[in-house]
């Protein structure tokens, strides 16, 4: 007897979007598993995004939107996303990020844990007013140290790209399936569990680079990196999981000032 | 344009005798080599991943787009943007005007810019297939790599042919797969092949611009 395949599960959606200037917030509206929590903060202005579905798998659909019309803000998340076994096809996720002239924005979500079997798309646009600056992080974990998971199937997309005066000026299209993983595949990601990008876009930001790359923190010599020039500087790490946090969380502190208070647990 | 002569063309332009500046070029792989991450039993697979879903592709598919009409300005803008570090930018950039240059003094006109997309000006006359033209690139790519790796691992020269001509069916399938790919739905999964282009930049002593 043949079986069906069952239908679709009831799936996820949700949606946050925070907008905030220079005297604070502007607007907030939340909808379904998305919402944004904004704490009183002594310095920067900072917006806290969450998923309360508990986290991704086939079908849902998830956005958070960002946009600082004026002034310093940080945007982050509660927790690590997960992304769990999705058979029925990715999870989709949109981040819109939107800087306004001479705003500073960070977009520092703690990292995506990526379960065996995980298919997760995700969008991250960032559009950059003149004089804006952005320091914008993702943080990949392939399976969970503590419980030695390996991901062996894998479906993952997640394109970052941020913009100035319609012109992309930094774009990773990160692809990632399974059968890449390998150990043995020393140019993609030689086996690593985690592999990061910090990326600060400002004019003059290339200044930056000497000064971060002095700085390397606890992780193998091919497992750390900054480059800069031409208002970007880009860091990337790749390597165990709890060095390649600590490692982002210091550059993104050197980079952009102290971080979002949920920053400040402990390396899981 | 006749067949023959377009491929005549193409042999021209794609030559390691065709002044780019490619000799000096390693694709981060003299970074790479010196951490120890490839040597000479595993190049061909490093080589291998890097045209399949790294630079290779990039550049074939931004090449292919601009064969099939589109914007070189605009595509210029994209490789920009894709170009994980001013290392990897200069390596296309600089050998795309040094490609301009000669292709202007062999009478061709063709504005600078990055290799896929100077190229695939240059190309627009010759009446080829975009996948045609995608696989010559991706293969001169190859031989770049190879040439720097005989020098750096090093490697005997019969067994970097021995490793372009089994490179072949990739160079092909990756050609292929650029030409059917609109620039706005390239991805990239080579992340410590770009880690280690950004780390060349400070490697101290090289013998590679990249």
């Amino acid at each position: 007897m043949e079986m069906r395949p069952l239908a679709p599960l009831q799936r996820a959606r949700g949606e946050a979007a925070v907008v905030l200037g220079a005297g604070g917030v502007i607007g907030l509206r939340q909808s379904g598993c998305g919402k944004a929590i904004l704490p009183r903060t002594h310095g920067a202005a900072e917006a806290v995004f969450l998923n309360t579905s508990g986290g991704l798998t086939s079908g849902d659909r998830l956005r958070y939107a960002l946009d600082l019309r004026a002034g310093r803000a940080a945007g982050t998340t509660q927790a690590a996303e997960r992304a769990y076994a999705a058979p029925h096809g990715p999870a989709e996720v949109r981040v819109d990020l939107v800087a306004g002239p001479g705003a500073a924005l960070r977009w520092l979500p703690q990292e995506t844990i990526l379960y065996d079997r995980a298919a997760l798309h995700r969008s991250t646009v960032a559009e950059l007013a003149p004089g804006a600056s952005l320091l914008l992080l993702e943080m990949l974990v392939l399976g969970r140290e503590a419980m030695g998971e390996s991901v062996r199937a894998l479906d993952l997309l997640d394109r970052r790209e941020v913009r100035r005066a319609g012109r992309p000026v930094l774009l990773e299209p990160l692809r990632l399936t399974g059968d890449l993983l390998d150990r043995r595949a020393s140019a993609l990601t030689g086996g690593c569990r985690a592999l990061a990008t910090l990326a600060f876009v400002a004019p003059g930001a290339e200044d930056a680079a000497e000064g971060l790359r002095a700085h390397v923190p606890g992780l193998a010599v091919s497992g750390w990196a900054v480059a800069g020039g031409d208002g970007r500087c880009v860091a990337r790490a790749l390597g165990p999981a709890a060095e390649v946090r600590r490692a982002m969380a210091q550059a993104a502190e050197r980079l952009g000032g102290p971080l979002p208070l949920v920053w400040q647990r402990e390396a899981g | 344009m006749a067949k023959a002569e377009a491929l005549l063309s193409l042999q021209q332009w794609l030559s390691p005798a065709f002044p780019t500046g490619a000799f000096a070029h390693s694709h981060g792989l003299e970074a790479a080599h010196a951490a120890g991450e490839v040597g000479r039993e595993d190049i061909g697979r490093w080589l291998s991943d890097v045209i399949a879903h790294g630079a290779g592709r990039q550049d074939a598919t931004i090449l292919a787009a601009v064969l099939g009409g589109r914007d070189p300005g605009e595509m210029t803008a994209l490789a920009a943007a894709l170009a994980g570090s001013e290392g990897r930018w200069r390596e296309t950039a600089g050998q795309g005007a040094a490609m301009a240059a000669a292709l202007r003094a062999a009478g061709t006109a063709v504005p600078d810019g990055p290799v896929p997309v100077v190229l695939g000006l240059a190309a627009r006359p010759l009446g080829l297939p975009p996948a045609t033209v995608a696989a010559s690139q991706v293969q001169a790519f190859a031989s770049m790599v190879l040439s720097a790796a005989q020098r750096l691992l090093p490697l005997p020269q019969t067994e970097a042919q021995a490793h372009l001509a089994a490179l072949r069916p990739l160079v092909l399938r990756t050609a292929e797969a650029a030409a059917a790919t609109p620039p706005e739905a390239l991805t990239t999964a080579a992340f410590a092949g770009e880690v280690a282009a950004m780390r060349h930049e400070t490697l101290q002593p090289r013998m590679f611009r990249t």
